[in-house]
């Protein structure tokens, strides 16, 4: 495939509250291509959200980066100083969230704020800044007319909008998107997903796509990720992962989703429930749960397995 | 097997009245309402489980409310077995009450949480005075805890929720439904906060229990696949109305209104999409309830809309066997 545009190599952000250590994400490996769209999957606690700050280092305390490596441009980004980091935030890689109000502030016009971001990062007047600002809500779907409006005359599909925008001014060569359509409806998650694909092919941008939802994955991304428990199960083209899942979790995940196509008789449920991530079980932590459970699971973490471009953690396959 | 309705609504509406200002309150000559449930005709049989589907705000949550008498309507009928409980109150309505249980969607919400399982489950019994005496609570409440997966029950039965998963939080909220013996569950997007790996063992849990128990649901969701999966019926709500009402499987293969149309064609299916099915894609969001707009409510949003759209609204007919439509495309 195409050549790697973010590596993030044996990262582990644990979470130290209370004298017990949440091990959130632990040892993850992972490469993001340029223009790609990756989708990266797992249920709550599954430490994708904390995987997706880790990234650009705004994991909330008491939650820290322990080590490991996260290399963009030949730049590791555990090693810049804050000020480094804000030039590679925003201009190099774009965060968007859940809830477009939990990162636009209320009392300021939309507008503003977008101006205030591409001030910060670039050296522009504020004309200039205003003209891009026009320019990328025109972009997004916004009518620039609402440039002057506050945060609340939006509706939830125009301030998702309106944080896309703002993500995505500096054109940035990676945008993270955090669950950004599962406050949405249907009808507007789908015209939501529509702008991202589009915005990905013209600015030439990757997007890792952070959600709970494998259809959406499935549908829309090139590749997946899926996580548990703080760690990778199964790496690998949303095709092949589809057709043929590999790692026990990932084929319970598929069979377990209600999907409006075919004749779907039964769903069948996941044994067991996730684990207490304070105490999470030794070797594979999907093991308590796995139909397949060998002996060797309950002891020994599986190592990394490629197979072709494939990527999975089981002990089912090879050794 | 004969069909027979255990709730019917007749031209139900529920308008809030939307907060003003003194001084707009003194000169406004029109009170401005949040209609929220604006005209809904609906039947739903004995036995079945119908689903409510909608985006937010269009109402489905509302209706479920009315139905079980929770909020007072504006003005319209609801029919629980053939008689009249639009008006019911004071001790009526508690007996009522007893055979028509709500499932709500957040179980971390809906569960006290100074209490224990044991407690949560013995309130309903108390308030309806259907035990005597604390031994008796007790047994039927293992059993219940027993019905609803909760193993071992005595175990539970000393538990707090907060020593519970989300899962297993929404099963007591089931229990609590059931151990009352109702004939009518509303189940309000039970499943939308719960972990995707465990969502299946709720769903099925839902469906043993209903054949098991003789139970109608209806199941509110904003989730079409869920929908598909347990419900017999589906009516699709659009600001305030049901815009559509059919058979699950006919609806799915044969969806008449165009909101039915764009919503099956947003619904995210698990197979990449590079051999992409044409959507059909609608502009803008869902109005505001407080400014409905004339005629067919959808029209706006329509790729369809005609002149007589915008003018009429479109009346909800029976367009073939039990499948019923509000759209001028179909009615002539």
């Amino acid at each position: 495939m195409s050549d790697t545009l973010l590596e993030i190599g044996n990262l582990k952000t644990y979470y130290f509250a209370h004298g017990s250590v949440i091990k959130a994400v632990d040892d993850v490996s992972l490469g993001i291509y340029k223009r790609e769209m990756v989708g990266l999957v797992g249920e709550s606690g599954s430490g994708k959200s904390t995987l997706g700050l880790s990234i650009i280092k705004l994991v909330p305390p008491p939650g820290k980066i322990v080590d490991g490596k996260i290399i963009i441009g030949g730049e590791d980004l555990l090693k810049l100083r804050d000020k480094e980091l804000r030039r590679i935030r925003g201009r190099k890689i774009g965060m968007i969230f859940q809830d477009p109000l939990t990162c636009l502030d209320p009392l300021r016009r939309v507008g503003d704020q977008i101006i205030e971001s591409i001030m910060s990062h670039i050296k522009v007047n504020k004309e200039a800044a205003r003209e891009m600002a026009l320019k990328v809500f025109e972009r997004v779907g916004i009518s620039p007319e609402r440039i002057d409006d506050y945060p609340h005359q939006l509706s939830g599909g125009m301030r998702q909008r309106a944080m896309i925008a703002m993500a995505v001014v500096l054109n940035p060569e990676l945008l993270i998107a955090d669950e950004p359509t599962t406050a949405l409806d249907v009808v507007v998650q789908s015209r939501i997903m529509d702008l991202l694909e589009d915005l990905k092919n013209e600015r030439k941008m990757s997007i890792l796509l952070i959600t709970h939802d494998l259809a959406l994955v499935i549908e829309r991304c090139d590749r997946v990720v899926i996580m548990y428990a703080g760690r990778v199960c199964e790496i690998g083209s949303v095709k092949e992962v589809s057709n043929e899942p590999l790692h026990p979790y990932t084929k319970l995940l598929i069979e377990s989703i209600p999907n409006i196509e075919g004749t779907q008789m039964e769903l069948k449920p996941i044994p067991g429930t996730p684990p207490d991530m304070r105490n999470p079980p030794p070797g594979c932590r999907f093991w308590p749960r796995c139909p397949y459970v060998l002996d060797k699971c309950k002891s020994v973490e599986p190592s990394i397995l490629e197979i072709d471009n494939r990527v999975v953690f089981c002990h089912l396959y090879g050794g | 097997m004969g069909v027979k309705p255990i709730v019917s609504v007749a031209q139900l509406k529920k308008w809030f009245p939307v907060q003003k200002s003194f001084l707009e309150r003194l000169f406004a000559r029109e009170k401005t309402h949040v209609r929220a449930v604006d005209g809904v005709d609906l039947v739903v049989n004995a036995g079945e489980t119908l689903a409510l589907v909608g985006e937010s705000g269009s109402g489905k949550t509302t209706l479920g409310k009315l139905i079980l008498r929770l909020i007072d309507p504006t003005s319209g009928k609801i029919y629980f077995n053939g008689k009249d409980i639009t008006n019911v109150t004071g001790e009526s309505l508690r007996r009522l009450r007893r055979r028509m249980q709500i499932i709500y969607q957040d179980p971390y919400a809906s569960l006290n949480p100074r209490m224990t399982i044991g407690e949560i489950l013995e309130h309903p019994l108390k308030i309806h005075k259907i035990v005597s005496t604390k031994q008796e609570a007790k047994e039927q409440i293992l059993n219940v805890l027993e019905k609803v997966g909760l193993t071992p029950p005595d175990e539970f039965y000393n538990l707090y929720p907060r020593n519970l998963s989300g899962g297993q939080r929404q099963r007591v909220a089931i229990a609590r439904a059931i151990i009352l013996k109702p004939e009518l569950i509303v189940a309000d997007e039970p499943v939308s906060m719960i972990d995707v790996s465990l969502r299946a063992s709720i769903l099925n849990l839902m469906i043993e229990l209903k054949s098991e128990l003789n139970l109608t649901y209806i199941f509110i969701t904003h989730d079409l696949a869920v929908a598909k999966y347990i419900a017999d019926n589906i009516a699709v709500m659009y600001l305030g109305k049901i815009v559509e009402k059919a058979p699950s499987i006919e609806l799915f293969t044969n969806p008449l209104h165009p909101y039915t149309q764009a919503l099956l064609s947003a619904i995210p299916i698990p197979k990449p999409l590079h051999e992409r099915r044409r959507r059909l894609s609608i502009s803008g969001e869902i109005s505001s309830p407080i400014n409905i707009p004339t005629g067919c409510r959808f029209h706006p949003r329509c790729p369809f809309s005609r002149e007589r759209c915008i003018r009429d609204e479109p009346s909800f007919i029976e367009v073939c066997r039990e499948h019923h439509v509000a759209c001028w495309l179909t009615t002539k």
